[in-house]
């Protein structure tokens, strides 16, 4: 038997704990800004990996839980890279209020899907690897606990970049997508606020001295909202809206949330002088307008090497049985953004598959957390004598 | 019957009793909600005036206070119209809070100047007439109990055009201004609701499936404001605007506020007419608009035969010895419009003297109760 059956048997033999191990994930509260939480999750992770021979570090801080870095094998040599985020999008008190449950086939609890379902096929493929002698090949992994807040409480992103350096691939366990597509491109986002600033004033009695935030910023929506070009990969939605007090007042401030996605990184200058070129003209007289910066998230470009561990992919997929994965780009953001932004070939949503992350109805299908364990292990096999993923 | 100078030292004699009724009036809860509290002061003042001779009736409502009408004298002549309203904006609990207090000259308390401060003064007016043997005019009092939300509970907007009709004047005895302006028009008001329904989408994956109803609100609000014209009298705010829920999706949702102000029935019909068209039109593909209106006033429009009564009312005022007055025209509405809705001309914001409606501050100046009190007895005795 080779060492991919040996591995696919593991998984066969271990489907039982590894349910379980997804379960304790699951129950343990990571959610937004649930310190204690993103602890436990990096404690549990870190202690399966210090079993499996792994040295682990920790990036501490305030705000979140650690990130964790785990390394095995020899690091002067080109590594692989395994990662994800340990937090959910959900409040404090979710797990509690929607235990892990299991039905007709689907696994339902807070982040199922997003995304502890990947990380338990990160852990479990390592483990199914070792089971079949196969712990030899250097391998970097990499687990945050602020990735949903955009990491707005750690310094991660550039943590991921700086870990990267010297890896030849990396492999993103975030949510799979039911067609059994793979990610190697995502677009970026920049999310800006737009203010106005105007003059109230009551309508019945001195109309005139109003300066209406609302119609200025009405102005400058429409103008925004031109800049939308999808032959240019690029598209601006203004997302919310919130402007005036009472019917009977000029509104003397008005406010919008805008989301620009991009597909090519040197597209954000331009898109951002465009912006401020829309802002910098004055409709209504006496209005001030003011641009700020909301958290987005950096492009995934698609590297050829993307490309090339999707073909990998393909192959065990074939050579398995597997329903063949083909190529996605995905309009939100993920962590492969700054591996690929280090040059790491990287292939994205390895993770479990499903679908409506971030609501309460999100579930992941339980029978991929085994189907794509095996995957793992196969791609894996695969890219561990080569050098360079070109 | 007694000369001008004898009714005002009669005034002057009344005013312990008239701070009396001003302060009973303020102290209970009586807003626009409060039915039960509306109707009290309605049949407080129906007690009051039967004893002078007056004949009391309410037109009922079921959810809103009820109008008083009452009527002295012949009924069939021209009559004199003396108005107001008997709710005041505050919640209950307010006249407990911070009751009737007079303080340095200046009177607190919720409604003191809007308008319990007035209805007092048109009370002792009639009754310092009344009882001087003064029957110059047939009388008719008005007194409605849902003013401060527009009637919006109740028929009384037509009612007081019924009630209003052959009539030869009316005072009405709103918050009077600090500088002696006496209003001879205001604008009219009304407030839409739009809704804006699109279609939701994902910025990132699907974004051109979107269909954004801030985009199809912005191009309204547009429309909306550009159909202000100054010199008609006529302005449109867009005053209040929300849609989407977050930056990421394109919004499915979205609405506005928006107010209009008109100097002229023509002016509101113009607005009303472009308003439709604009709900009607559409420039997001699939992006659906609806319109509801949720508050409609009409205008106290000029009349000529009001510009008359002023003048004559600021004569007779200045050969008194009272204060200048001047016509002003202002922003807000009030029950006058039905009144010269009917071509009868109208003087309007007759009561007490002071500030700050609606808030915490509002304030009456003491002395304006018996100084207008004194101008209303030298009106209905000399017009």
């Amino acid at each position: 038997m080779d060492e991919r059956e040996k591995a696919y048997q593991w998984v066969d033999a271990h489907r039982d704990d590894m349910v379980s191990l997804w379960k304790d994930m699951v129950t343990i509260d990571s959610g937004i800004g649930v310190k204690e939480g993103g602890m436990a999750m990096g404690n549990l992770c870190a202690g399966i990996l210090e079993k499996l021979g792994f040295s682990i570090r920790r990036v501490s801080y305030e705000k979140c839980g650690d990130t964790i870095i785990a390394e095995r094998g020899d690091m002067t040599k080109p590594f692989v890279i395994l990662m994800g985020h340990m937090d959910t999008v959900f409040f404090k008190g979710e797990p509690e209020r929607r235990p892990f449950t299991i039905k007709a086939g689907k696994a339902y609890g807070p982040g199922v899907l997003d995304m502890k379902g990947g990380v338990t096929i990160l852990l479990s493929t390592l483990q199914a690897l070792e089971a079949a002698g196969v712990s030899d090949f250097p391998v970097k992994v990499i687990l945050d606990a602020d990735e949903e807040p955009a990491h707005c409480f750690s310094d991660a992103p550039e943590v991921i970049r700086k870990e990267a350096v010297g890896a030849k691939c990396a492999f993103n366990f975030e949510t799979g997508f039911t067609d059994n597509s793979l990610v190697v491109q995502r677009k970026g986002c920049w999310r800006f606020f737009v203010e106005v600033y105007g003059r109230g004033c009551h309508v019945g009695n001195d109309p005139e001295n109003g300066r209406s935030a609302i119609l200025e910023m009405a102005h400058k929506i429409i103008e925004i909202e031109k800049l939308t070009d999808f032959s240019k990969e690029y598209n601006v939605n203004v997302g919310t809206i919130e402007g005036g007090t009472v019917a009977n007042a000029a509104p003397a401030y008005c406010k919008v949330e805008c989301d620009f996605r991009y597909t090519h990184p040197e597209d954000l200058p331009v898109l951002r002088q465009k912006v401020a070129d829309v802002c910098a003209k004055t409709y209504v007289p006496d209005t001030t307008t003011k641009v700020s910066d909301n958290v987005g998230f950096a492009v995934m470009p698609r590297l050829a090497g993307n490309m090339t561990l999707l073909s990998i992919a393909q192959e065990v997929a074939e050579e398995s049985g597997f329903r063949k994965p083909e190529a996605r780009l995905c309009g939100g953001g993920s962590d492969a953004a700054y591996t690929t932004a280090a040059g790491v070939p990287t292939l994205c949503a390895v993770g479990v598959e499903g679908a409506r992350n971030h609501t309460v109805e999100e579930w992941a299908d339980v029978e991929s957390l085994f189907r794509r364990t095996k995957q793992m292990a196969g791609i894996l096999l695969k890219v561990r004598d080569r050098d360079v993923i070109e | 019957m007694r000369t001008l100078e004898e009714i005002f030292q009669s005034i002057d004699q009344a005013k312990p009793a008239m701070m009396d009724t001003w302060k009973s009036l303020v102290n209970r809860d009586c807003g626009s909600g409060n039915k039960a509290g509306v109707d009290s002061v309605g049949q407080d003042i129906r007690r009051f005036l039967e004893p002078l001779g007056f004949m009391v009736r309410f037109h009922e409502y079921e959810k809103a206070g009820n109008m008083l009408v009452a009527e002295y004298g012949d009924m069939t002549k021209p009559f004199v119209i003396l108005t107001g309203h008997m709710d005041t904006v505050f919640a209950d609990g307010t006249a407990a809070e911070r009751p009737f207090t007079v303080q340095d000259g200046r009177v607190t308390g919720p409604g003191v100047l809007d308008m319990k401060g007035g209805i007092t003064v048109m009370l002792y007016a009639v009754k310092t007439l009344l009882e001087s043997g003064w029957n110059r005019y047939p009388l008719k009092i008005i007194l409605a109990g849902d003013e401060e939300v527009g009637h919006g509970w109740s028929d009384a907007a037509q009612d007081y055009r019924k009630e209003a009709r052959g009539a030869l004047m009316a005072f009405n005895y709103e918050t009077g201004f600090i500088d002696n302006g006496i209003v001879l028009e205001r604008k009219g008001c009304a407030q839409y609701r739009f809704d804006f329904h699109g279609v939701g989408a994902h910025a990132g994956n699907n974004p051109e499936d979107g269909r954004s109803a801030v985009k199809e609100l912005c191009h309204k609000a547009l429309d909306m404001e550009a159909l202000t014209d100054m010199a008609e009298g006529t302005t449109v705010n867009v005053g209040v605007i929300a849609g989407g829920t977050v930056p990421n999706a394109i919004p499915e949702n979205a609405w506005c506020r928006v107010d209009v102000r008109f100097r002229t029935m023509a002016g509101i019909e113009r607005v009303e007419k472009a308003l439709k068209e604009i709900t009607d039109k559409v420039y997001i593909d699939q992006v659906q608009t609806t319109c509801r209106c949720e508050v409609k006033m009409g205008a106290m429009e000029r009349l000529a035969s009001s510009e008359e009564l002023f003048d004559k009312a600021n004569q007779i005022a200045r050969e008194a010895g009272l204060p200048e007055m001047k016509a002003i025209a202002v922003g807000g509405g009030s029950d006058s419009a039905y009144i010269t809705a009917e071509g009868v001309p109208a003087l309007c914001a007759m009561g007490v003297k002071g500030q700050f409606n609606h808030t915490v501050r509002e304030w009456a100046k003491e002395s304006s109760l018996t100084e207008r009190t004194k101008l209303s007895a030298a009106l209905l005795m000399k017009l």
